[in-house]
């Protein structure tokens, strides 16, 4: 006889599998009711399954913290204290409820944005006072509302060492003494805002984790330089590190941290810095740090060995290369070609097959400076406005639109091969056309030797609102074996 | 070149199934059968599984017969493994697209002919149906029957109140 399958024929363990899918950890407490009110059979299930009630958020207040805590009976629990919970729950009260059961957490996430109250170790009660032998991830962030930072070190585990167990570590203005944990093994650290971790800490704390594969450095004010202490330290080989991340994190300190450590296989690197004031090369972007450019990791972006450049307004300088992220404030043009200069030193004799890709959206720096990338790099994509790219062409040096002359080895944008320009009017347009066609055309007339090749230019983009009609077409009539067309927006 | 090797699978209706060893294995219900057995023509029979059905879970096997084998088991209730455990790849999604009936056909034969990848695809199915309902749309969509009286529902919101929207 055949028997009509429904989900309620479905054998327990595979609908507690369901059920455990189709639950949000963070939203467990409610989707754990919708679930039990559906029909006697699944109430039972639902109130029966451990593992359903492993995810325990004190946005379900007292009541349910204490029934999942019941209900998950000897699992392992996930305790989550997000954001704005005081209304359900306080956060000394949840640490209290969670405390007997401290032995199965295996996670602890606790944000909090209320003002750190007089004795924040108290409020965490058992974080503090007993070990958490279990413990696989722990998030702090006791960020006061304003910004402020709680000046309150805290001690945790009774100022014993961290569990074994402990892979995932964040702490965002939390002061915790890192000394006594003892950290090692670790697979994901991030720091923001701690003001009571020094640079031989963090050194220390990495040469202990060869498995860690983030690491995540922000604003900590202790990370300096260490002087004449770095060069007793020896490399710390990170195999395993995917994702680093500095910012705003003293320049001499950050360069500790890169000169020590080797990261073979990482994926991206991201670092945020001021050198508005100091030159990049002399406290952070020294040839100690170049390793950084190497990667072992293979990327299929046809695009990853390029180095891209953006040049903002209000002093902003992006530089993207090999899934390294750099942004940086600076304070001229000179800085800028210091950076690149780096660049074209760490990269070697590879740097002559990176393009430059660059991008001019500032309106305070000289865009023939700009352009002027150190030898062997090469800018072969650019992107400007329409009036930074009339200054530029008023340069005799910039050689774009002109068909490249080996042996003129001051010219500029000789190679260029994608223009991409952007237009604010009308007028503007009808500017362009002029100047380009005299330009063009003055390069052109009978100029040509046998030793000039033909030009580079392979397409221009032409952006922006009002467009002229017939722009496209007059510019294809100067540039006849160039693609000219208007971007898709 | 000699030809791969074939094993024959009977259904619980009785009709025969050849297909390649490797795609067979890729349930280890069978794969411990022939290792127990060592070769033979005999057919293996499948008596949990109908004809249409096993037809349908083949088709998973062949598609994903170089697959790499799973790994151990996991712990399901951790939050990473949960994470990963949501995504369903395009074809297995197109695969699984289904009647609720054979969909959860396919569940039992996953589990009972134990192909862990199959049975994962199956239950991300069901689940990522509940999620975000309501309860009566969840009976609806099930067709199940609210067995409770309406004291029993009030009863238990009430015992829910944590469940209020948060």
């Amino acid at each position: 006889m055949k028997i009509s399958r429904n989900i309620n024929s479905l054998p327990n363990e595979l609908l507690s599998k369901i059920f455990l899918l189709a639950i949000s950890p963070q939203g467990a407490h409610t989707d754990l009711c919708r679930l039990i009110l559906v029909c006697r059979l699944w109430k039972e299930h639902v109130e029966d399954s451990a593992l359903l009630w492993v995810d325990i958020s004190a946005r379900g207040g007292r009541a349910y913290v204490r029934r999942a805590l019941e209900k998950s009976k000897a699992s392992m629990i996930n305790l989550h204290y997000p954001a704005y919970s005081e209304p359900h729950i306080e956060l000394g009260s949840f640490m209290t409820e969670a405390g007997p059961h401290i032995a199965r957490w295996r996670s602890l996430e606790i944000t909090t944005r209320q003002s750190p109250p007089q004795s924040l170790e108290r409020t965490l009660g058992p974080l503090t006072t007993a070990q958490a032998p279990s413990l696989e991830s722990l998030w702090l962030s006791l960020s006061a509302r304003g910004h402020s930072v709680s000046r309150n070190t805290i001690t945790l585990f009774n100022g014993a060492s961290a569990p074994s167990t402990l892979k995932y570590l964040t702490l965002d203005r939390a002061q915790v003494a890192l000394e006594p944990l003892g950290l090692s093994s670790l697979v994901s650290l991030i720091l923001s805002r701690v003001s009571n971790v020094s640079t031989t800490q963090i050194l220390q704390i990495v040469r202990n984790s060869p498995w860690l594969e983030t690491l995540s450095l922000e604003a900590n004010p202790g990370l300096v330089g260490i002087g004449s202490q770095l060069s007793a330290i020896p490399p710390i080989a990170l195999p395993k590190l995917g994702t680093l991340t500095l910012e705003w994190i003293d320049h001499e300190g950050a360069n500790c941290i890169l000169s020590t450590i080797r990261i073979p296989n990482r994926r991206c690197v991201y670092i945020c810095d001021d050198f508005s004031e100091v030159s990049a090369p002399s406290v952070l972007l020294t040839p100690t740090i170049a390793h950084i450019l190497d990667t072992t990791i293979p990327n299929p972006d046809p695009q990853f060995f390029d180095i891209k450049v953006k040049v903002e307004d209000y002093d902003g300088c992006t530089v993207q290369v090999r899934g390294m992220d750099l942004e940086l404030y600076v304070d001229g043009e000179h800085q800028i070609q210091e950076i690149l200069g780096w660049l074209a030193e760490g990269l070697r004799s590879e740097a002559a097959a990176c393009p430059v890709q660059l991008t001019l959206d500032c309106s305070d720096m000289d865009p023939v400076r700009l352009v002027e990338v150190p030898s062997p790099l090469v800018i072969k994509q650019l992107s400007i406005s329409e009036s930074l790219l009339r200054s530029l062409l008023q340069s005799p040096r910039v050689a774009m639109f002109q068909p490249p002359k080996p042996t003129s080895s001051g010219s500029l944008l000789a190679q260029v091969e994608n223009l991409s320009v952007k237009f604010g009017t009308i007028e503007s347009q009808e500017e362009f056309i002029a100047v380009l066609r005299g330009r063009y055309e003055e390069a052109t007339s009978g100029k040509e030797t046998e030793s000039e090749g033909p030009m580079t230019l392979k397409s221009v983009e032409l952006r922006g609102r009002p467009r002229a009609e017939g722009l496209v077409e007059k510019l294809r009539g100067i540039l006849v074996e160039v693609n000219v067309f208007w971007d898709s927006e | 070149m000699s030809a791969a090797p074939q094993v024959t699978l009977e259904s619980s209706d009785g009709e025969k199934f050849k297909v390649d060893k490797e795609v067979a294995e890729r349930s280890v219900l069978i794969k411990n059968m022939i290792e127990d057995v060592g070769e033979s023509d005999n057919p293996i029979p499948l008596p949990n599984v109908n004809a249409s059905v096993l037809k349908k879970v083949l088709e998973y096997c062949e598609h994903h017969r170089g697959d790499p084998l799973p790994a151990a088991d996991a712990d399901p209730s951790n939050d990473d493994n949960r994470k990963r455990a949501t995504e369903i790849s395009d074809w297995d999604q197109k695969f699984i697209q289904v009647d609720q009936e054979m969909l959860f056909e396919i569940i039992l034969a996953a589990n009972y002919m134990d192909i862990k990848p199959l049975l994962d695809v199956g239950c991300k199915t069901v689940a990522n149906m509940i999620k975000g309902k309501t309860p009566e749309e969840i009976r609806k969509l099930f067709n199940i029957v609210n067995d409770f009286t309406p004291e029993e529902e009030a009863q238990i919101k009430k015992e829910n109140e944590w469940a209020e929207d948060r």
